[in-house]
């Protein structure tokens, strides 16, 4: 059984015995069954405690007692599947662990959160993934780097999260709506990016290299990181990381994707101090990368697109190379955390965090008379995060009240450019105050939270005579969430969980003006119909979602399980249509314009883990999700599709290679059958209907075939992990309905992956 | 319980001021206003001279003065009307003008074309049972067409149109039309030939 310090049954905590897990019943009971004699790694997680780990031999039936002491930090450590944490998340959410994350290596954050069921992503090409949590992205979806809001420039399509996912030893996607204890950007779900805990280390010098080679796109990958303590007797630790990444064109079953390389240098470091009341945590982190896109998606006018959804392969292939050409985007985005917090006895603790981050993001293109080496888009964002917090966490109750106040500031430089912005320059303050409790019952675990929010927003932009206009306005907002656990059983427990937020809409929302090439179409924001530029506070409507999310989490030691429907009903939703064709000097472009309909996304994820045997291992996962357009019954576009994946997985040891595994996997992508109807590009001019269209069809679905080997070696103290991947290993040639690359050319073909990674540790 | 009250504050305090200052430090914060995007890329103009042998000139024009914008492009015939009048049976020099009006001074984009001549290429197209044939008058360095200056023949009397398409193919031309690379231009004019 598992108890707190003061002797107190602790439920729901995680316990794992080699890789099997299970929770602890309400009276923090635990059990494995059908063991052989052997010895075992037994670890139990509760986060707000020190992780427990230890070796035990198990030769007859054993009873284990547990205690768990509290962790002074435990920021480091959110969540794992259903717990009780003190930032109160709810318990709506799946885990990447880092052993999930050492299958991913090599992949961008958006690519590796796709194994997580009800996550997709919607790609630029082969190295721009945007994550997609039950059918909503971008602003509708929050990014916590390290206990911040990542603020770059999520609205774009082609903008991915700035993050480097080899900072992460665990991610963890929250499937409900988490506004109240981050703010209305989180309608859609959170992902929590976390670093492992700089101060729980039995050693006090290790680290750890990853390296690796994709044979598609040829790309090289090398990250390292090195963690130690100052001295012994000293609580402060420090931890150095960095990874460079170079990657070439991709290539498709049929042909080169021309100018689809990656380069990316990211490194980070942080220095804490961990005493016995108080700790204080300073990170900084770097992330460049140049991503090219593909060549032959970059495209003229209407016709233009015709002749290449015509044509079904890109008009612009090339051999191999590492060269990054136009189009590309280069982006940089620093940041810095400073954290510190403070128990304060009989209260609870203090937690004062602060984060600066710079985002620059500089997009090229293919210009007339020699400017193509300046920037057709340059944005600079500084964003101002602090964030105080008090926690207060009894055996029986915790919670959390706190304040955030950000200040953001976007400039465009377009003394370089010379091209008008997508999105104007503006100014954001704004000010959250939120508090949240939760209350254990015997078997049921209460959660509850609001939030107020204030915005204001001061935008500063060109009428189409160039004449400045400075309009400002100030919105209120609120948000809510109730929630409740019952523990069944010791291995099952149900959750609900119910969220409703609303959000004004995001400056690219209002005020986006101007032409996006990849679809031959102008976009224009709420507050700019026709080129007019509105600014009467009157005329926007905020976006409110009330989101409902029920979840079966099911934790044997054979079978474990995850079960999730919901349903988001979103008023006032932010959408963008086609009204119409607009003739130029390059020809005619389809106008697209925000507008605001009530929408409502329902949905169901299921993932499954089962041993048939203690060798075998058979994950299933499923996702549906279906969008409507209620006002004006129609669909949603950009929906991902029914996804299903099955693999199997057989772990054995053989002779010294510890943990030898062989997986073949399965994932299936239906067709999205619910796509908006098709109006191709030649006909555009002559739509005259109101409905959503899409320039070309749905794709048809499609099955890849994946394997995937490893072992380990131990290599005195330390151990050496190999794998080798083989993706997409039939060769296929298909199309993914959520890549916007889809009009232009076919996706990735096959891809072979070698991963190695090295852990050392020293105890000088 | 005082002295620990103390010790926070005066913690915080530091904290928050180093907090600021390094706030301060990030943030760029200049209230300037920010400046007008300077176009000077934009084409809003194209011109098409039409110059019989020893006669006066014909020009269609083709002005769009915001770019992208909702404002709507005008059709300029020096014949009036709503299509240039030729004569039939006769040869005419053509030759293309581009301009940027949306700058003061209007910036003229033909030599900017001539500079990249080997990146560009103008396609044209006739429609609708227009009676005419046109031929290429020009070349870039390596031998091929660009179409600034193309000479036209026409036929017997009809109506119809001519667009003329300006692809850019920075190494990929070929010459032939319309070939790979974007389209910079796309514009049609009707034409009456008596």
């Amino acid at each position: 059984m598992v108890r707190d310090s003061d002797g107190q049954a602790m439920p729901g905590a995680t316990v794992m015995l080699n890789g099997d897990g299970t929770v602890t019943d309400a009276q923090g009971f635990f059990v494995f069954k059908n063991l052989c004699a052997n010895t075992y790694n037994l670890s139990v997680k509760f986060v707000g405690f020190l992780p427990y780990e230890s070796h035990i031999e198990l030769t007859k039936n054993q009873q284990v007692s547990i205690t768990l002491r509290e962790d002074v930090t435990e920021l480091s450590s959110i969540e794992v599947v259903g717990q009780q944490t003190r930032s109160a998340i709810s318990n709506t959410s799946v885990s990447l662990t880092e052993h999930d994350l050492d299958h991913q290596h090599g992949k961008s954050l958006g690519e590796s959160l796709k194994t997580v069921a009800g996550v997709n992503a919607l790609q630029v090409g082969p190295a721009i993934f945007k994550p997609v949590i039950h059918g909503l992205h971008s602003q509708r979806i929050l990014i916590l780097n390290n206990g911040i809001r990542q603020e770059g420039q999520q609205w774009g399509i082609e903008h991915a999260p700035e993050i480097d996912p080899f900072i992460a030893s665990e991610i963890t996607v929250v499937k409900g709506a988490e506004a109240v204890r981050y703010g209305a950007d989180a309608i859609g779900g959170t992902i929590i990016i976390n670093p492992p805990s700089l101060h729980n280390k039995a050693h006090a010098f290790g680290g750890e290299i990853n390296t690796g080679f994709m044979s598609n796109s040829r790309m090289t990958f090398l990250s390292g990181m090195v963690e130690g303590e100052l001295n012994k007797s000293n609580p402060w630790s420090w931890r150095l990381q960095g990874t460079a990444k170079r990657g070439g064109d991709f290539m498709a079953r049929d042909y080169v994707l021309s100018n689809t390389g990656v380069r990316e240098l990211d490194f980070s470091g942080s220095l804490g101090y961990k005493g016995d009341n108080r700790s204080l945590e300073i990170f900084m982190s770097s992330f460049n990368s140049t991503i090219g896109i593909l060549r032959a998606a970059h495209t003229g006018n209407q016709n233009d697109l015709q002749s290449s959804i015509e044509n079904g392969e890109p008009w612009y292939v090339a051999p191999f190379s590492y060269d990054i050409n136009n189009p590309k985007q280069k982006i940089n985005h620093q940041l810095l955390k400073i954290q510190a917090s403070q128990k304060i006895k009989g209260v609870g603790e203090l937690k004062v965090l602060y984060g600066g981050q710079y985002n620059q993001r500089r997009e090229f293109d293919i210009r007339r008379g020699g400017r193509s080496e300046r920037p057709a888009l340059f944005m600079k964002l500084f964003t101002n995060v602090l964030d105080v917090s008090l926690d207060h966490d009894h055996p029986r109750h915790s919670g959390s009240i706190g304040i955030n106040a950000t200040y953001k500031q976007n400039i465009n430089e377009t003394g370089e450019t010379g091209i008008r912005p997508m999105i104007p320059d503006y100014r954001l303050f704004s000010s959250g105050l939120f508090l949240i409790e939760k209350v254990r019952k015997r078997n049921w675990l209460f959660e509850a939270g609001a939030r107020y929010d204030y915005q204001h927003l001061n935008v500063l932009a060109f009428t189409t005579t160039n004449d400045l206009v400075k309009p400002s306005f100030n919105f209120h907002y609120l948000s809510g969430s109730l929630g409740a656990t019952y523990y069944i059983s010791p291995q099952a427990r149900l959750n609900t969980h119910l969220g409703v937020s609303s959000r004004p809409p995001h400056v690219s929302e209002l005020y986006s003006e101007g032409l996006h090439h990849g679809t031959a179409a102008i976009e224009e924001g709420l507050m700019r119909p026709n080129g007019e530029l509105l600014t009467d506070q009157t005329l926007i409507k905020k976006e409110m979602s009330t989101k409902w999310i029920t979840s079966l989490q099911l934790g044997g030691e054979r079978l474990s399980a995850d079960f999730s429907v919901y349903v988001n009903s979103i008023d006032n939703y932010v959408f963008l249509r086609p009204v119409g064709s607009r003739l130029t000097i390059r020809g005619y472009f389809s106008v697209w314009q925000y507008e605001q309909t009530d929408a409502m996304l329902k949905g169901l994820d299921v993932s499954l883990n089962w041993h048939p045997v203690q060798k075998i291992k058979y994950t299933g996962k499923f996702s549906y999700v279906r969008g409507e357009d209620v006002t004006r019954n129609d669909v949603l576009i950009f929906i991902p599709p029914i996804a299903i994946e099955n693999a199997l997985t057989y772990t054995t040891d053989v002779g010294k290679l510890k943990d030898f595994f062989v997986q073949a996997s399965i994932p299936v992508v239906l067709k999205q059958n619910r796509a908006p109807i098709t109006v191709y590009p030649e006909d555009i001019p002559d739509y005259t209907g109101e409905r959503v269209y899409d320039i070309a069809p749905a794709p048809a679905g499609y099955t890849l075939v994946n394997v995937e080997m490893g072992f380990k070696v131990p290599v005195k103290e330390n151990t050496l992990s190999i794998s080798m991947a083989g993706e997409n290993l039939g060769n296929a040639s298909y199309r993914n309905y959520m890549n916007r690359l889809r009009y232009f050319a076919d996706d990735v073909g096959r891809t072979f992956i070698i991963r190695l990674n090295y852990n050392f540790h020293s105890h000088n | 319980m005082n002295t620990q009250n103390h010790l926070v504050t005066r913690w915080l305090s530091r904290f928050f001021l180093g907090s600021f200052l390094l706030a301060t430090l990030l943030l760029v914060s200049c209230g300037d206003d920010p400046e007008p995007a300077n176009e000077e890329e934009l084409i809003t103009t194209l011109t098409l001279t039409l110059t019989p042998t020893g006669g006066d000139p014909i020009t269609m024009t083709f002005k769009d003065l915001d770019g992208d914008g909702a404002g709507v492009p005008q059709y300029i015939y020096s014949t009036g009307g709503d299509a240039a009048v030729l004569s039939a049976s006769t040869t005419y020099t053509a030759e293309i003008t581009l301009l940027n009006e949306s700058v003061n001074p209007a910036e003229n984009i033909t030599e900017e074309i001539e500079e990249e001549a080997d990146e560009h290429l103008f396609c044209f197209t006739v429609g609708g049972g227009a009676n005419i044939d046109y031929s290429y008058a020009d070349e870039d360095d390596n031998g091929l067409d660009v179409g600034l200056t193309t000479i036209w023949e026409t036929g017997a009397a009809s109506t119809g149109t001519i667009t003329i398409v300006l692809r850019h193919q920075p190494g990929t031309k070929t010459g032939a039309c319309p070939g790979s690379g974007e389209t910079d231009i796309e514009v049609t004019f009707n034409v009456a030939i008596q």
